[in-house]
């Protein structure tokens, strides 16, 4: 049967994923220490130069270190990620549990909010909010969390709704808990495994969200660099030839998203038997 | 292998070789390019056509190639460039009107409207459509509606006469210098009021939703085709009353990334691109040597500056504003931001403007002479600013930086805030700007036109500083229809020396106006309002 | 429950979520900062001709009252006007939705054509090379940002081999667009016969194409892979083996049928994707659709299209799940009875 086998390769990728998560969060909250240069100090002398033993990623049209650059934004886009999840996480978890539990008009008000939320593409929402907002990065998280909600919303209020029914929570109330208590008690552990699950994978979609919004300027607004933002200032220089202002900032995402997911799949696998698909 | 494989894998096969097949096949030209044919590259749309309004710069383009005016700018060869025409102060050529003349001491302007010019629907252009053009100008809704009173003194409508089928007349209340460059404005283009009255509604008497889409003047191009984002197409007008030009086809093409402009002249595949700026500095120099494209470039009057709202602090500190001044490394914006493309600004009154003077500025990059300022100004600790640059402006975004790093140096602590053009007008406006780096470009070359526009405690929505000094406004009144040339210009350098002492302004540059095109382009012409019209433009 | 019945069910959730959206997207505009009737008067219009235009729009009325003129508007196809082409949105709209949707179906012909046969051989030939290089497309092609991919696409097919066009929209500068019958280029030059222009359409196709379709292939590869496991592993899979149908023709007849029936349930899915990625597409090769005007007004906060342009966005994609469900509950009973 291949299926050991195949486990193992697994987890050696999603060990090498969680590594990568782990660089990536270390460089980010070490970024002033690590990063051999600042990266918003010109340098007119080198710019737009290609990859060298002093510019390891390359220096841009002001002459600034891409390495130092691309360290930085990590920051901002790690941080970005995770507070939308947050948010998303906690408001959705709240909300759900919330019309899980009520039932009624409180449930059906919620779901039809969440409905509508989910009606459409979560880029195509964000992307409407962070221009209604205004580009500011705070409004960016709020933009991403609020496309996540709905997520997390049907998750918890699914679980909510099977607990509810369970002996368990029956047994629970004849003995005199009381309902705040069962939810709290019995109900959560059922629920933190999918939303751990979830909230990995949300991950990485928050930070392909950033990125793109950032990429078509509605983001992160420069000079703070952000790895979609900055792939966007390189993309005009594709056509020219300098093609290392593109290609780091955009194996940044790809290579953190990836990992994140990879971690995602695996905690799946392994937290949470009844949603694995056939691999 | 099951018939529906095949089918697959056949549909894979001919994708490909269509794929391999498009990309080893250069398309061959078609009848589109050919010689007669000027193909333009930009990055604007026609948001009006409406000549008395404030429209993008793809609308004013338009309506300075299809709409004619009474009277034109007149265009000189420059010296050394051939090729190449360029404006000089108050000359004037016979567009419309074949002639003109002056009464009561140049109080009342009388045109004589030529005969033969017809408008495209068949009706003969006379004075009756030169009153209709003023009267709507004064009335509709747009940009002439302030200029007319302030500028020439035209209160009412009766103001413009009709003498005969083809002699029209302007009544100012007093002469008026800036008059006859007023006429010239492309705002004031004629149009054929037979075509605008017929579609003049109850809520719109002056058919403005109509000619915010459609052409109704006389000009040497028509517009036949407007696709927003893709492209707009001009062509040459039959029967227009001056001879046919060169150019029967203009194409302007709608090209959104600078980068794709500039591999479009490399590989000659536009003639030029225009726009404000249509290129950055840094590639207008990247392009000098190149083979086949000649770069052109002429001093203009449009003004960058350094906006500091005077009308809350810090910067209704005179001593502050002064700081600020020699604070500014102009000596190294010129070169890394303008590439030589911008001259310093040394007077708040452009240097190709009659007037000015650039003797009368002491300011020049000195952090020590800026910081005692500073310190005398009262100013303690960091002070927080938000400086606001509009996006797509490369030269602002990249001199902000630089701006930011030395206002640093003497006590502020800059946060860079980019806006869009919109959001940035509006915030402007209500006066929600602390620092913003501000343009300005006067078609009426001037220095009161100037002078009223950016300084006037009345000129609300353009004088973005919200400076407000009596001396200079009773200055201004006073002078804006001085007739005596003498009296005019001398009190020109006394609102400047007023001006620059009060540091009004954190004082940045003059541009360069540049364009790149094909080296076989001739007959550019650059006129005050800088808008491109082709009429004269040939191949040689 | 019958189909009749089925549908009627469906349309009926439907109502409530269309008219969420309408919510939404009124309430995204009415948050935008600005006041439209100050940008469409003008900058140096008088404080009177502001508000009287302020009245015409409806601004100076509560909310509510607002809420109900934008939905009667609607009703009447008026979905404002732009203020930076100066027309109404709805003709906006006609001029651009050709130039996506050609973009959108030569996508979904490249993702299917390749991602379909992909995630088919992979399942066939199990953890094979095929297969792990199949899967790892799939997992490092959702990770891939489509903006990232197509400029690559770009410096390797424009820059370094010179095969794909500069990224400078639909066709060449100098080729005339053929006549406009559907608005899709490519269809409308081999219908009046235009070599040229047909392969400068085709041409320039190319890299946008691949690049959304590219974005798009991954969960397709994927399902298809997993469905097609699911099929080969079932027993009414192995029993026709034991009875001796011959191998091939029980994989790519009967069993690839029924796996491409799950596949349907994953287009609602790929709409999603395909929206998101037309608008990032669009800007990296200036192409002139949705997407980019979407992006332009976005940027320059032109009220009229951004909430056009997001309530057809969330129009289609409630149309294509309701599609996506009906034709579901078509294909599968049992469906029906949730």
């Amino acid at each position: 049967m291949p299926w050991p086998w195949r486990r193992l390769a697994r987890n050696r990728l999603s060990f090498a994923a969680l590594g990568a998560i782990l660089v990536v969060t270390v460089a980010a909250l070490l970024a002033p220490w690590l990063a051999p240069y600042d990266p918003d100090e010109p340098d007119a002398a080198a710019a737009l130069a290609s990859i060298s033993v002093r510019h390891p990623l390359g220096t841009d049209l002001y002459g600034r270190d891409q390495l130092s650059r691309l360290i930085h934004a990590g920051r901002v886009d790690l941080l970005v990620a995770l507070s939308a999840t947050a948010i998303a996480l906690t408001l959705g978890a709240t909300l759900g549990a919330g019309a899980g539990y009520r039932g009624g008009w409180v449930d059906h008000l919620v779901m039809r909010g969440v409905d509508a939320v989910m009606a459409f593409p979560a880029f195509i929402l964000a992307l409407a909010i962070t221009a209604a907002l205004g580009n500011s990065t705070a409004n960016v998280v709020a933009a991403i969390a609020l496309t996540h909600v709905p997520i997390y919303t049907r998750l918890i209020r699914g679980e909510m709704l099977k607990a509810r029914e369970t002996e368990y929570a029956e047994a629970a109330r004849t003995v005199g808990n009381r309902p705040h208590q069962i939810l709290l008690y019995h109900l959560f552990p059922n629920c933190v495994p999918p939303l751990i699950v979830q909230a990995t994978l949300a991950m990485g979609f928050a930070i392909l969200t950033v990125a793109a919004l950032s990429f078509i300027g509605l983001g992160i607004q420069p000079p703070q660099s952000e790895w979609g933002q900055m792939t966007a200032e390189g993309a005009g220089y594709v056509v020219s030839g300098e093609w290392w202002l593109v290609l780091f900032p955009g194996l940044a995402i790809m290579l953190t998203v990836l990992a994140f997911n990879l971690v995602g799949d695996t905690l799946r696998d392994l937290l949470d038997p009844r949603m694995r698909g056939v691999r | 292998m099951s018939p529906r494989m095949d089918r697959r894998s056949f549909l894979k096969g001919t994708v490909g070789v269509a794929a391999i097949g498009a990309a080893g096949v250069r398309p061959r030209r078609s009848q589109a390019q050919d010689k007669r044919t000027l193909v333009v590259a930009w990055d604007t749309d026609i948001d009006t056509l409406d000549p008395a309004h404030f429209k993008a710069i793809g609308g004013y383009v338009t309506v300075a190639n299809c709409y004619d005016t009474l009277i034109g700018w007149k265009v000189r060869p420059i010296k050394d460039k051939p090729g190449f025409f360029r404006s000089q102060p108050a000359e004037w050529d016979p567009m419309i009107a074949e002639s003109w003349s002056t009464e009561r001491d140049g109080a009342t302007l009388v045109f004589k409207i030529r005969k033969g010019a017809t408008f495209p629907s068949g009706r003969p252009v006379t004075a009756h459509a030169a009153k209709y053009c003023f009267d709507r100008g004064l009335q509709s809704p747009g940009y002439m509606r302030l200029v007319i009173p302030s500028l020439i003194q035209v209160k009412s409508p009766d103001q413009f006469e009709v003498r005969d089928d083809y002699t029209f007349a302007i009544k100012m209340d007093a002469p008026s210098p800036m008059a006859l460059d007023v006429v010239t404005l492309s705002n004031n283009a004629i149009i054929d009021p037979e075509e605008a009255k017929a579609r003049a509604t109850k809520d719109d008497p002056w058919a403005g939703e109509w000619l915010k889409r459609n052409v109704a003047g006389v000009g040497p191009y028509h517009l036949v085709k407007n696709e927003p984002g893709v492209e707009v197409v001009l062509e040459s007008t039959k029967g227009y009353w001056r001879p046919e030009p060169y150019f029967s086809r203009i194409v302007l093409k709608f090209v959104p990334n600078e980068a794709d402009r500039v591999l479009l002249l490399k590989k000659k595949a536009i003639d030029m691109v225009v726009g404000r700026p249509g290129l950055s500095p840094k590639n207008v120099k990247s392009l000098e040597g190149e083979q086949g494209l000649r770069v052109f470039q002429v001093p203009d009057t449009t003004c960058h500056w350094l906006c500091m709202n005077g009308s809350k602090p810090p910067f209704d500190n005179t001593l502050v504003r002064q700081a600020v001044n020699y604070a500014i490394p102009i000596q190294a914006i010129l070169p890394n931001v303008l590439f030589g493309y911008g001259t310093q600004m040394k007077s708040p009154v452009p240097h190709v403007t009659p007037g000015h003077s650039g003797t009368l500025s002491p300011y020049k990059h000195d952090l020590e002479k800026a910081k005692a300022l500073m310190k005398e100004g009262g100013v303690k600790g960091t002070i927080p600013v938000d400086l606001a640059v509009r996006v797509g402006y490369t030269t602002h975004e990249a001199a902000s930086v630089w701006i930011q790093r030395e206002l640093e140096k003497i006590g502020f602590k800059v946060n860079i805030v980019r806006e869009t053009d919109a959001t940035f007008r509006q915030l402007a406006i209500k006066g929600g700007h602390g620092l913003s780096l501000e343009s300005f470009q006067s078609w009426v070359n001037d220095p009161w036109y100037h002078l009223v526009f950016n300084f006037h405690t009345k000129s609300k929505f353009t004088n973005a500083s919200f400076y407000s000094n009596p001396i200079l406004d009773k200055l201004i009144d006073e002078s804006m229809h001085e007739t005596n040339s003498e009296k005019r210009l001398g009190a020109a350098l006394v609102a400047q020396k007023i001006l620059i002492d009060d540091a009004v302004w954190g004082f940045l540059w003059y541009d360069s106006w540049t364009r790149v095109m094909k080296a076989d382009l001739s007959g550019i012409e650059k006129r005050w309002d800088t808008f491109e019209r082709y009429y004269a433009a040939k191949r040689t | 429950m019958g189909f009749g019945r089925y549908v009627l069910h469906r349309l009926l959730l439907v109502a409530p979520t269309l008219f969420g959206v309408t919510l939404i997207s009124f309430t995204l505009v009415y948050v935008l900062p600005g006041n439209p009737a100050l940008v469409k008067a003008g900058s140096l219009a008088t404080p009177e001709h502001v508000a009287a235009i302020e009245r015409q729009m409806g601004l100076d009325r509560p909310i509510h009252v607002q809420y109900w003129r934008y939905l009667t508007g609607l009703l009447r196809a008026d979905l404002g006007e732009s203020s930076s082409t100066g027309r109404p949105v709805l003709e906006d709209f006609r001029q651009r939705v050709p130039a996506t949707l050609e973009l959108t179906l030569a996508s979904l012909l490249v993702a299917a054509a390749i991602g379909i046969p992909l995630g088919v051989l992979s399942a066939v030939h199990r953890d094979t090379a095929l297969d792990h290089a199949s899967r790892l497309l799939g997992v490092g092609g959702v990770a891939m940002p489509s903006f990232w991919t197509g400029l690559l696409l770009l410096y390797v097919f424009f820059y370094l081999l010179g095969v794909a066009p500069p990224p400078l929209g639909r066709i060449a500068a100098d080729v005339l667009p053929p006549t406009r019958l559907t608005g899709l280029y490519v269809i409308d030059a081999a219908l009046t016969g235009h070599g040229t222009a047909l392969l400068s359409a085709l041409h320039h196709l190319m890299l946008p194409a691949l690049t959304l379709g590219f974005a798009v292939m991954a969960p397709l590869t994927r399902m298809v892979r997993a469905t097609m496991l699911e099929i080969l592993e079932s027993d009414y899979v192995k029993a026709a083996w034991a009875a001796g149908l011959p191998r091939r023709r029980v994989i790519y007849g009967d069993a690839l049928r029924n796996a491409l029936i799950p596949v349907i349930t994953l287009l609602g899915v790929i709409f999603g994707f395909l929206m998101a990625g037309n608008v990032v597409v669009e800007m990296v090769f200036a192409w002139p659709g949705l997407g980019h005007y979407a992006v332009t007004s976005l940027v320059t906060k032109d009220a009229g299209p951004i909430q056009s342009f997001v309530l057809f966005v969330a129009v289609m994609y409630v149309l294509v799940n309701l599609t996506v469900d009906l034709l579901y509950g078509l294909a599968d009973p049992r469906i029906r009875l949730r």
